[in-house]
């Protein structure tokens, strides 16, 4: 037997269910959670594009004063730029104006009614840092901690340390949506399993057709025959284990099982007409099942409801090249009520407490104008908020300079960021390691990470 | 839930022997886990002024008094390392607390036991030299060390088991119906052999070996970042089937993949394999700096060429030195200067150059025989040209295109020049005023009461324009006057009139006029306007021509009046553009000559559509060098580090070149005899490809943070063997003609606890299929592979809107609805960023790096696959239309079915099991017949047999292609 499979079917038969466990585990000696959780679940919405910054959690009078003006060249000089290379740079006055919401007082842009609604409910991080300027490897770095392919994403790590709370459903789910800005594409490395095993892989959720590849039953055959199919199917492959000392027939076998049960399950939960008017209206979706963000959401409340652990939602809108006013209005018109109603829901149902929500992107955009509408990218500041067990709610944390060009205060780097989430579900990032190519490899990589403390509650 | 609590039970394999301590076995495995990371190779990150990788460094004397030692050969007692694992004192301990690395109670035990000995040193094995071993028994090596463990060897496997397992193994098919049976009855014993040597020979043995070479090179379709466009790289895959069918020695393959550019006279074969060095993730994101990307693109090819020639892992050496191997960040560099000299983008726009061109496998015979047919066409068309210079009606024809009008005179009214050519045609030039009037005395020989006026391209006119400062141009009146009085136009025809500026608006002497949409470029072409006079006028004429839109600029610069004969707009058109020509007499009179041109111009197009049979490919073509730079912690805005040129690995050696080192430098060292890493490297993944794993398990590293072969003996014996010639079928024959290879793959109970994963080799491996097996089985079986090889990718069902992420362009996938549905996995298409969800799910890589051993994984999504893809159930179909056209009884029936599947003859049981569910099905189908028809409908193939028993067949079908033996190989 080969020592892979023999580890992963050992571990999957013990477990007793195989898409992943349900209970806490044991890698390598260390057992997870390494400490006790604040949190269940995590559900990722992800502003894909590059959210700005500057139109909606991080207010900057000075640089509404300095609009047109040149950026002081002692700050870009040096810097990477993406679109803007060897262009003028003029600052571009934040094209929203910001409320203080909420008892805390945050500032937040008007393009975002709703999320300022519920100000007092999350910590807006206002100094994130990515070291990507561009679209995909910004991505990896936010899903795997590093730039190289082939490194398993956030997702994957979770539920490979912690499995899943359902055993029908898969543990790391991963939808998408789009509308508001050019849609960049992002691929399925950013769900991918990397060198962990492949039950770990995200699993994408499709907006039409069957909601996970293959889940229906080929035309002619009904539930009850599928049934039927694989009762003889697990017969032959028993008879098949009497005759050989093979444990991967065993896996097999509760695999055919548990897709059998996942065939079942998955139509279920993506059936949402049990959901009342009322519930839809607090998400804004007009009709459940559109692939619309707001359906998205609330499709993760039910999988959040159902114990799936890693739930990621991308929206694919924010990348504001030229017209960032519209654009933001626009994305922030598919993504904000939605947004809001999701946490909303979350909290009337008591779950709020044990879910953590981020709403982040993958960095953020320039002060200066690109063609004197728009951003470019913009990697060394951008803005991002969690809400949920174990934040602290109606706070800011971090600072970027007078432009919203550099963090002046309190930097968040992604691996602060991965090393935070990972704290909050219970596991030291520093001991949830897998050996690969004859290295210890880690989510937060080689350079330290540190848990961002003073948003904790 | 305690996932490896089984393995803290056991005993590892090497303290079942109580011999001398081996370092490279026993030691370095623990010091290179536990203290490397501080106390390692790493020069900049060194704790404590110690280092442990070498038996100099460890018995350094440390401490500010030089009083202490880590190592003291055969006195533990007084070694610093000893001391500190074994204190209490939680500041002294080593491996510290923080770094959440302890030794197990046997692993302090054998250090202990190595320092008494004398705590020798050994230089890691896999850059020992190669002992000169070849001619070794590798039975016999086994047999020994069994021998000392007590343990035996299991006995072959059935002959059924041996020819699945070796068919796949080397082929990714299962063996026919036909080749089992020989093999079966074949009682002599050279059966395994010729058995062996068949296989070998085998095509389809090309395919097989390509899967796992195009993991380890990350061959795909498409780029990979961003919009993951595709790329030109198919002829590459075509060249690595043909390699390992040919049996090219290893030597010229890796010579020809990473300079075939430079070797001497280079052939389209060579090319093609150097486009093994385009092969890397390329980008065409607008945003992306080309210095960052070509710096990616650099490091990538560098990690590559240490996965797949020396099996080295070297990531990390991008921003650091090696924490456990002698690799440093200059190596790192230094081997990236190799590839400084390939031409290359560092952001792409639409394409990605350079190229060459070779004969596309896929249509290069559709060109062959179009193209004969257009020489043939092309020889009738002279032929009947021939004939028709002698047709009394052409040379009337030819006549009447001597067309009267020639210039008396020509001027403009705004200070253009004039300038009248042999031709008959007026160039305007010099002064180019906005608006003008032209003003001409023409000379008509012979009456005429119509005109023909051709506005003309010129060469003479920038850009292929109308006019100088325009490409359009606005005709806004002509007229003509004979002896002073104005003629009347009683009619005016034209080929082409731009929308709102009609020729009969030049007729009205106002700022509208005649406009041909020449700012267009592509309806640019010489334009003719006809005028009709109501009389017939002789002799001299006047044409007044004025241009006088608001359009500025609009005046055109070249064109003609003559006379025209009455005849139909086309073929005057015709008569004047060509003049006298045959070819426009023919093209007006000749009916057959019409169906030639047609013929002829289809041809054309076609042949310009497959790109005259032509394949576009990526290729390596050699510039001056970049210049190589250490980036400081891989930072590639930093400059500061300093050169590098091209070197191999310190560590290995030094190249003796003049001059700057070439690709084909590194590639004459990779595989000189000098180096050892080469040989040991491919033999060990051979010994994958035939046991399921490596002998040093870790095939992607060899190097101290990976296995240390139980068996060094065996693969130095092969590695030995192999660097000789560098034979790769030899090498393979070697291996599988070995007993070891015959083993049975179960395991007794005994064994699978005190050995469970097979580090002693007493019985062969059981292996799940590569995921393009999985597929080709189904297909095989199921009868409707279709063998073809070569050529374009393939594209096979998949769930519609799986690329519907991907972006510039947005992509519709289109499966193929024709025999290429049926193509071995090995031809599909491979999207980086969105791979087929089937390969996906059984385990295949996306290619976006290097990767020499894919992952095992056994997953519900595989389930599904098997149970639902449209590719399954048209397998299941197929098989059971197969099935039901051998008119066998239910028994029979089942039999077959299962031993096509398995190779295996099915027990009472699972015959029983089989049948009763068929009987199950059947009933079930003919109460439901409307279900019986639509389990027929997935996929394109079209069954020969309908009704219920071919659904109940292939609902068994289903059963059999999804069975756990189905996609393993025992």
């Amino acid at each position: 037997m080969k020592r892979r499979t023999f580890l992963q079917s050992s571990a999957a038969v013990a477990a007793g269910s195989f898409l992943s466990q349900s209970q806490a585990s044991n890698i390598n000696g260390v057992k997870f959670p390494t400490h006790s959780p604040k949190i269940k679940r995590v559900i990722h919405l992800y502003m894909a594009g590059g959210m700005s910054h500057l139109e909606t959690f991080d207010p900057k009078p000075m640089l509404a004063k300095m609009d047109g003006k040149e950026m002081p060249a002692s700050m870009t000089k040096g810097m990477q730029l993406a679109q803007l290379q060897g262009k003028a740079l003029k600052c571009f006055g934040p094209r929203f104006k910001f409320k203080k919401c909420g008892k805390s007082g945050i500032e937040i842009s008007e393009a975002l009614p709703h999320i300022g609604s519920i100000a007092d409910d999350i910590c807006v991080i206002r100094s994130m840092k990515n070291d990507q300027i561009n679209h995909d490897p910004a991505h990896t770095v936010m899903n795997t901690g590093g730039i190289l392919n082939g490194r398993p994403s956030i997702g994957s790590w979770v539920t490979y340390a912690l499995g899943s709370e359902n055993d029908s459903l898969p543990g790391y789910v991963v939808m998408s949506s789009e509308g508001g800005g050019q849609a960049q594409p992002i691929s399925t490395r950013q769900w991918n399993n990397g060198f962990l095993p492949g039950r770990f892989q995200g699993v994408k959720f499709n907006a039409s057709g069957d909601p996970v590849y293959y889940i229906s039953n080929p035309k002619g055959v009904s539930r009850e025959q599928q049934g039927k199919t694989i009762n003889t199917l697990n017969k032959m492959n028993r008879l098949l284990k009497d005759q050989r000392n093979d444990s991967d027939i065993s896996t097999r076998i509760a695999q055919y099982e548990l897709a059998y049960r996942m065939q079942q399950s998955i139509p279920e939960l993506a059936d949402m007409s049990d959901e009342p008017q009322r519930v839809l209206d607090m998400y804004g979706c007009k009709k459940p099942g559109d692939g619309s963000f707001a359906s998205n959401c609330l499709l993760a409340r039910r999988m959040a409801e159902r114990g799936v652990r890693y739930i990621q939602l991308y929206h694919r809108g924010w990348d504001h090249h030229g017209g960032v006013e519209g654009g933001v209005k626009k994305a922030a018109s598919f993504t904000d009520q939605a947004t809001a109603g999701l946490i909303k829901d979350l909290k009337e149902r008591d779950m709020l407490k044990d879910t953590l929500i981020i709403f982040g992107t993958e960095f953020g955009r320039t002060p200066m104008s690109q063609g004197g509408s728009g951003r470019d990218h913009h990697m060394n500041a951008f803005s991002t908020f969690l809400a949920g067990g174990g934040i602290k709610g109606g706070m800011t944390y971090g600072e970027t300079d007078d432009l919203g060009y550099l963090v002046a205060e309190d930097p968040v780097h992604v691996r602060d960021l991965h090393a935070t989430i990972l704290h909050l579900l219970g596991i030291d990032e520093k001991r949830l390691s897998v050996r690969f190519q004859g290295l210890d490899q880690r989510l937060t990589g080689v350079e330290p990470a540190h848990v961002i403390k003073k948003i904790l509650s | 839930m305690i996932r490896y609590a089984v393995l803290l039970l056991m005993l590892p394999w090497w303290a079942m022997s109580a011999e001398k301590i081996d370092f490279n076995r026993q030691i370095r495995p623990i010091l290179s886990d536990k203290c490397f990371f501080c106390h390692g190779p790493d020069a900049h990150e060194i704790k404590g002024d110690l280092q442990l990788h070498t038996f100099e460094l460890a018995t350094k004397k440390l401490g500010k008094k030089k009083n202490r030692q880590a190592l003291v050969p055969g006195k533990p007692a007084e070694s610093e390392i000893w001391k500190r694992i074994i204190t209490d004192d939680e500041d002294d301990i080593m491996p510290p607390e923080e770094s959440h690395k302890s030794l197990k109670a046997e692993e302090k035990e054998l250090i202990k036991k190595w320092i008494e000995q004398g705590g020798e040193y050994q230089k890691h094995w896999a850059y020992q030299d190669i002992p000169n071993s070849s001619a070794a028994n590798l039975d016999s090596l086994l047999a020994k060390r069994l021998g000392k463990l007590g343990q035996k060897a299991q006995s072959d496997a059935d002959k059924r088991t041996l020819i699945r397992r070796l068919s796949f193994d080397l082929r990714g098919l299962p063996p026919t119906r036909k080749e089992i049976d020989q093999y079966i009855n074949d009682k002599s014993p050279k059966a395994w052999e010729s058995l062996v040597d068949r296989i070998l020979a085998d095509q389809h043995y090309g395919e097989r070996m390509a899967v796992f070479w195009l993991d380890l090179v990350r061959f795909a379709d498409t780029v990979g970042y961003h919009g993951d466009q595709n790329q030109n790289v198919f002829p590459y895959r075509d060249y690595v089937i043909r390699a390992f069918n040919k049996n090219k020695k290893f030597d010229t393959f890796t010579r020809e993949q990473l300079a075939g550019d430079l070797l001497p006279n280079p052939g389209d074969e060579q090319y093609v394999a150097s486009c093994y060095n385009r092969l890397n993730m390329m980008t065409q994101e607008g945003g992306a700096q080309p210095k960052e990307y070509i710096a990616k693109y650099g490091a990538d090819r560098v990690r590559t060429v240490g996965t797949v020639w020396m099996g080295t892992t070297t990531g990390c050496a991008e921003c650091h030195d090696h924490k456990y191997d002698p690799f440093t960040a200059k190596d790192f560099y230094s081997l990236k200067a190799f590839f400084a000299d390939i031409r290359q983008a560092g952001r792409y726009g639409g394409d990605h150059p350079p190229f060459k061109q070779i004969k596309d496998p896929d249509t290069y015979p559709e060109f062959e025989k179009l193209n004969g047919q257009l020489q043939a066409l092309n020889k009738s068309i002279s032929s009947v040209k021939a004939q028709a210079e002698k047709d009394p009606k052409y040379k009337k024809w030819k006549e009447q295109s001597h067309l009267s009008g020639d210039v008396l005179s020509a001027g403009s009214k705004n200070g253009a020049t004039m300038n009248v050519r042999k031709d008959k045609s007026i160039l305007v030039n010099g002064k180019t005023p906005e608006n003008d009037t032209y003003q001409l005395s023409l000379n008509f020989s012979t009456p005429t009461d119509r005109v023909a006026l051709e506005v003309l391209l010129d060469k003479e006119i920038p850009k292929k324009q109308f006019a100088h400062k325009s490409g359009n141009f606005v005709m806004t009146y002509i007229e003509f006057k004979s002896a002073g009085k104005k003629i009347k136009i009683k009619g005016s025809q034209h080929d082409y009139q731009q929308s709102g500026f009609a020729l009969k608006d030049a007729l009205r002497d106002n700022d509208r006029g005649w406009a041909v949409d020449g700012h267009n470029p592509k309806k640019r072409a010489n334009r003719l306007a006809i005028f009709d006079f109501d009389k017939k006028v002789h002799g001299k004429v006047d044409v007044v021509i004025k241009f006088n839109s608001k359009h500025k600029f609009h005046n055109f610069a070249c064109f003609r009046i003559q006379s025209a004969p009455k005849m139909e707009f086309n073929s005057l058109k015709s008569l004047i553009q060509k003049g006298g020509s045959v070819e426009g007499f023919l093209e007006l009179k000749n009916k057959n000559f019409q169906t030639l041109l047609k013929k002829k111009k289809g041809l054309e197009g076609h042949l310009k559509k497959i790109n005259y049979g032509m394949a576009k490919y990526l290729v390596t073509e050699a510039v001056k060098p970049e210049v190589t730079r250490i980036l400081p912690r891989g930072n590639w805005m930093d400059d500061s580090g300093p050169i590098v040129e091209p070197a191999i690995p310190e560590f290995l050696g030094k190249l003796n070149t003049k001059g700057r080192a070439t690709r084909l430098d590194l590639a004459n060292w990779i595989v000189s005899k000098d180096n050892p890493l080469t040989a040991r490297v491919f033999v060990n993944r051979m010994w994958k490809i035939c046991f399921g794993t490596g002998l040093s398990e870790v095939v992607e590293d060899v190097g101290s943070q990976g296995e240390t072969p139980y068996y060094q003996e065996i693969l130095d014996s092969l590695a030995d063997g192999f660097r000789k010639d560098w034979d790769v079928k030899k090498l393979i024959k070697r291996i599988v003609m070995t007993k070891m290879y015959r083993m049975d793959s179960a395991a007794n109970q005994q064994i699978a606890v005190k050995d469970p994963f097979n580090k002693w080799l007493t019985h062969q491996n059981s292996k799940r299929l590569d995921a393009e097996f999985v597929r080709d089985n189904a297909l095989a079986v199921s009868g409707l592979l279709n063998k073809k090889m070569y050529g374009r990718s393939t594209k096979p069902y998949q769930p519609a809107g799986h690329y519907s992420q991907l972006n510039f362009p947005k992509r519709k996938y289109q499966a193929d609805y024709n025999e290429n549905q049926y193509r071995r996995g090995v031809y599909t298409h491979w999207q980086r960023t969105f791979l087929h969800p089937m390969l996906q799910a059984f385990d295949a890589p996306t290619r976006e790096e290097s990767c020499a051993r894919r992952s095992v994984s056994n997953t519900p999504l595989q389930a599904l696959v098997l149970l639902n893809d449209p590719s399954s159930i048209e397998a299941a179909k197929a098989l059971g239309d197969k099935i039901l056209s051998m008119k066998l009884e239910t028994a029979a029936a089942v039999s077959t079915m299962f031993e096509d599947a398995t190779g295996r003859i099915p027990s009472q049981q699972e015959q029983k099991t089989l049948i009763d569910f068929y009987n199950q099905q059947l009933k079930h189908f003919q109460h439901t017949p409307q279900a019986a028809i639509d389990i027929l409908t997935s996929g394109m193939y079209k069954a020969r047999h309908s009704g219920t028993e071919i659904a109940a067949w292939t609902s068994v079908a289903r059963v059999i292609l999804n069975l756990h033996e189905s996609v393993t190989v025992y």
